[in-house]
């Protein structure tokens, strides 16, 4: 992002200011190619900055003292007895790959030639 | 001719399990009705007429046989598309997984074809459960079977307009802020979200995780019960669903006289908001007061973070959305876009996402990936969290004062496609149904009457909340409510 984010403690995000540079950062992050066309990238940027205007008013409620609750019901984990089930075959996980060249899934050559 | 409107589910089952009724004709008779009805209405994006009818087949010959066919014998039911099935495909209304077959049945799925369901079809939904019209549809927007210039809602749109148009007895949907309740609002059905962890979600799509439940929409309260009983339950392939007992609930939901003396309804302020279309706050009063005179007493409580609520589910769902959905990259299942000369593989995942996503799927991951992104984590993510666990202690408080919660599903009633073009006007519609999820309470949406629009009656949906694992409860107060107002109709 162009602006240093808020500090661990900070309260308030201030509006958001994004920058089309802002908009291709998230997209990269989030491996989604959303097109190189700058209409396209002031669309996402427009959308984005509306959400988080809104989500952003979280920043108003005093949490302070208050622990996230990642789970509904703060459940914890349970252990299962470590007994061998049921595998699904290798056949049809191949059956769902894109490309598959049997025992493998196909993928493209990811390293450079000589590397 | 238009084929006769089906029989209701109990009916059904409690006719097929005694011989009086062909599981196979009661089939027949929900296929003829897709075929004339789904054309105009999209709700199936297949039906499995040859094995649904195989399988109805199979339940009259284990009747003929003496043998029990299950508590669901020669129920049709509609499975929405993001719910994993070994018959035909799992898209989730989206490109990416146009063609993906899953290897395995989903729990729940497992579970009703134990019971003698008969499994009819996919429905369509809002690509990945993300959206709130059934108009982010891969395979083109669902239509409402009230009036089809409106959307029936989502994310469970198609499985909530096969309910309504009676092109089955009963489908299944999944909420995660509401995809199952303001659906069956809009089109006149029952629709339960159970508390999270009550039903299993392993084969379920996953988009939030800690907000994600499966649940039953039904014609009636007493059909939502005995689903929830059949598909609830502790499943090992789920850490995350509960060990507490399902048995008895459809039984709890059945019990007394029909008289709600001793329960206390709570009326929060906030839900009977003066921006809520006036004919729905008409209806929330008029379900007040029709309690009342069941013998409830009505009580005024305050749930001021009603409305933060929004902000708060559109940080979490979407962060966690992006997280789930990273695993959609195009190398082990969906779709890879055609490799280029000399491309990385970083661009292959980029490329094969951007293409196999729709817009408001691109839209909340990156929203999700934003909120998680660092030096934004704590103001945004954290933060949600903290407010999520405040949203909790209110509904905790409230339900000191009361048993149950009343108020709108929605705040208004269908909206016409393509209507809502601001995706941020969109999120606002959901303010009643994020909260459920965020608290991992249940609720339940009954129908409230008609108002009508343009000449055409609407449904409205009432929305009913119990604390978590309180489902016996609150599907009596449910059902009391229900014939005390009336059932809704079928829509065709």
């Amino acid at each position: 992002m162009s602006k240093q984010g808020p500090s661990s403690d900070a309260a308030a995000p201030a509006p958001p200011e994004l920058s089309a540079a802002d908009v291709r950062k998230v997209a990269r992050l989030a491996r989604l190619s959303i097109g190189g066309d700058e209409q396209a990238i002031e669309r996402h940027r427009r959308e984005l900055v509306s959400v988080l205007e809104h989500i952003g008013r979280i920043s108003a409620i005093d949490v302070t003292g208050v622990e996230p609750q990642h789970r509904p019901l703060d459940a914890s984990n349970r252990l299962d007895p470590d007994e061998p089930g049921p595998t699904i075959p290798r056949e049809q996980i191949l059956a769902a790959a894109p490309l598959a060249a049997a025992p493998f899934i196909a993928v493209p050559k990811v390293l450079a030639d000589g590397s | 001719m238009v084929p006769d409107p089906p029989r209701e589910l109990r009916e059904v089952v409690a006719a097929v399990r005694s011989g009086t009724a062909s599981a196979e004709e009661e089939t027949r008779g929900i296929l003829d009705r897709i075929e004339r009805f789904d054309p105009g209405l999209n709700a199936f994006h297949e039906v499995f007429a040859e094995e649904a009818l195989a399988a109805a087949r199979e339940i009259d010959r284990r009747v003929a046989a003496g043998d029990d066919p299950g508590p669901l014998a020669g129920a049709v039911i509609a499975v929405k598309d993001n719910i994993a099935t070994t018959l035909g495909r799992t898209t989730c209304s989206s490109r990416m997984l146009e063609s993906w077959r899953s290897p395995f049945n989903a729990t729940c799925v497992e579970r009703l074809l134990a019971a003698g369901a008969i499994v009819v079809g996919k429905t369509n939904l809002d690509e990945f459960a993300m959206g709130s019209s059934g108009e982010h549809c891969a395979w083109g927007p669902v239509r409402n079977p009230w009036d089809p210039e409106r959307v029936p809602g989502g994310s469970s749109a198609g499985s909530a307009a096969a309910v309504a148009a009676g092109l089955c007895h009963a489908a299944l949907g999944s909420d995660t802020g509401g995809s199952i309740r303001q659906p069956a609002a809009f089109t006149g059905c029952v629709g339960l979200k159970p508390s999270y962890g009550r039903v299993s979600r392993y084969g379920l799509v996953a988009f939030g995780s800690s907000l994600d439940q499966v649940g039953p929409l039904t014609r009636s309260v007493a059909d939502a019960a005995l689903l929830l009983e059949v598909i609830g339950g502790n499943d090992r392939l789920d850490s995350t669903s509960a060990a507490t007992d399902v048995a008895g609930i459809a039984a709890a939901a059945e019990s007394g006289t029909g008289r709600l003396d001793g329960v206390r309804v709570g009326l929060p302020s906030e839900y009977l908001s003066d921006s809520n279309h006036p004919a729905v706050n008409e209806s929330v009063r008029a379900a007040a007061a029709a309690m009342e005179r069941l013998g409830a007493t009505l009580v005024e409580v305050h749930l001021p973070l009603t409305e933060i609520g929004i902000s708060t589910y559109y940080v979490i769902a979407p962060a966690e959305a992006s997280s789930n959905l990273a695993r959609f990259d195009g190398i082990r299942y969906g779709r890879r876009a055609e490799p280029r000369a000399g491309e990385d593989l970083e661009s292959i995942y980029a490329r094969s996402r951007g293409e196999g996503f729709g817009a408001e799927v691109q839209r909340r991951i990156m929203i999700g990936t934003y909120v998680l992104s660092a030096g934004y984590y704590d103001a945004y993510y954290r933060r949600a969290l903290q407010v999520r666990r405040l949203i909790g202690e209110e509904f905790a408080r409230a339900f000191t004062a009361c048993d149950v919660l009343l108020g709108p599903t929605a705040p208004t009633p269908a909206f016409k496609l393509g209507s809502q073009r601001d995706p941020l006007s969109m999120y606002l519609c959901d303010v009643y149904t994020v909260n459920a999820p965020i608290a991992g309470i249940c609720g339940v949406s009954v129908p409230g009457g008609f108002v009508e629009e343009d000449g055409k009656p609407l449904p409205m949906g009432l929305q009913l909340q119990a604390p978590a694992f309180a489902e016996g409860g609150l599907l009596r107060a449910a059902a009391c409510l229900e014939t005390a107002l009336g059932r809704c109709p079928l829509a065709c």
